[in-house]
């Protein structure tokens, strides 16, 4: 019997339907119900936190979900599966932890399940992979050093210390997704078929539920007035996670900085 | 009698921007199509004679030979990877508006499986598009 969720449909997107949260949780489905704070001031740190906490959540339900729906992939890649759903408990945990140190608490903030909707509905261990480690997961790398920075500057070293250790198993999780889908797709090319399909249905979601102008969220945040341009490539960490070249290029180029793409040996 | 043409069946494509990569099954091989080139392929759902190809394409500005020698030598690339097939003559359904191009030669590319995973990534500021999805960036976003 398929464990694969079931869906549902919004801005004319199927997306996989919502895992099972604590009553405490509000579950929303549009980044305009959030209540996600600009800035970095005490309710802004713990909503973060918050968020923070929750994404880990999922990324543990997105491999557990992954585990129980391919139970025919190979041991090898079934083994860092099973850890990478260890090592994201343990950071849910630690956030939560300092989530608590400022005085927040679970179910502070609503949540919305993107990543798990988006990557659950992927029925291919290819697709799963592209989207959840070489993109939400490489996507994460490019953010924690600028955010470890932040937390600094924001006079919370621990909360920063927090984020190294995370980003050390990121790397892990998007290297053993890049390994092993670059040697399924030597011995099985239509791997790298179903990766750019995963990749087009994450385009298409990310345009699907990107802010309409004026749109505020459940804050009165104008969701309008940010363009995140300035989330640049962790060109270092991709290298770590065995990025080639020609993807971190690739990257660079997305971001208008193809000059300073590694050059070719 | 005119020679017509058509995509061979379970051939898959997804697009790349303005162009189009496909894949043949039969082979496990990718090609890239150039913008003008994925036109030419989208019309090929339907049985299409070269002369048909050429016309929607000639609205680009370019020469008509160069038209017809650019169009002769696609088919030629698609024809000898499996990709389109010569079929009977049908009357085919007349070809819906195309949109017009600047002109630039009909072409494809083969690609590598490499090639393929580097050009289908998004970066993190791209999936932020959809409010910053996995917390506030560094730009201090919500």
């Amino acid at each position: 019997m398929s464990t694969a969720p079931s869906t549902f449909a919004i801005r004319g997107i199927e997306l996989a339907s919502d895992p099972a949260r604590e009553p405490c949780f509000q579950v929303v489905h549009l980044h305009t119900d959030l209540m996600d704070l600009a800035g970095m001031d005490a309710p802004a740190r713990r909503q973060r936190l918050h968020r923070h906490m929750h994404n880990e959540m999922q990324n543990l339900e997105i491999a557990a979900q992954t585990l129980a729906d391919f139970p025919d992939a190979p041991w090898e890649v079934r083994l860092q599966i099973a850890r990478q759903c260890w090592d994201e408990s343990r950071h849910a945990a630690l956030v939560h932890r300092r989530l608590l140190a400022h005085g927040g608490r679970k179910g502070e903030f609503p949540v919305m399940n993107y990543e798990w909707g988006v990557v659950c509905r992927m029925d291919s261990l290819a697709a799963r992979l592209a989207l959840q480690n070489r993109s939400f997961e490489a996507g994460e790398m490019d953010l924690l050093r600028h955010l470890q920075r932040e937390w600094i500057a924001a006079g919370d070293g621990e909360t920063a210390a927090v984020y190294d250790a995370i980003l050390a198993d990121e790397v892990n999780h998007v290297r053993y997704a890049n390994r092993w889908l670059q040697r399924e797709c030597r011995e099985r090319p239509r791997t790298a078929f179903e990766v750019a399909k995963a990749v087009m249905f994450l385009q298409r979601v990310t345009a699907a539920m990107a802010p309409q102008p004026g749109d505020k969220n459940a804050a009165g945040v104008d969701l309008g007035g940010w363009t995140h341009l300035d989330v640049m490539c962790n060109v270092a960490d991709r290298r770590l996670a065995e990025f080639s070249d020609a993807e971190i290029h690739e990257v660079l180029r997305r971001e208008g900085l193809g000059s300073l793409a590694p050059k070719e040996p | 009698m005119m020679t017509h043409y058509q995509r061979t069946g379970g051939i898959e494509g997804v697009a790349l921007e303005q162009q189009e990569v496909l894949f043949q099954p039969k082979t496990n091989k990718f090609v890239l199509l150039n913008p003008n080139a994925k036109l030419v392929f989208a019309a090929l759902s339907q049985p299409r004679s070269a002369a048909q190809l050429c016309a929607a394409l000639a609205a680009g500005g370019a020469a008509a030979t160069a038209v017809d020698a650019a169009v002769a030598q696609l088919l030629a690339d698609l024809l000898s990877r499996g990709l389109v097939q010569v079929v009977a003559a049908a009357p085919a359904a007349p070809m819906a508006a195309q949109p017009v191009l600047p002109w630039h030669a009909p072409a494809l590319r083969d690609v590598t499986e490499e090639e393929v995973l580097a050009a289908f990534q998004m970066s993190a500021a791209e999936i932020s598009a959809a409010s910053c999805w996995w917390f506030s960036c560094s730009t201090g976003c919500p």
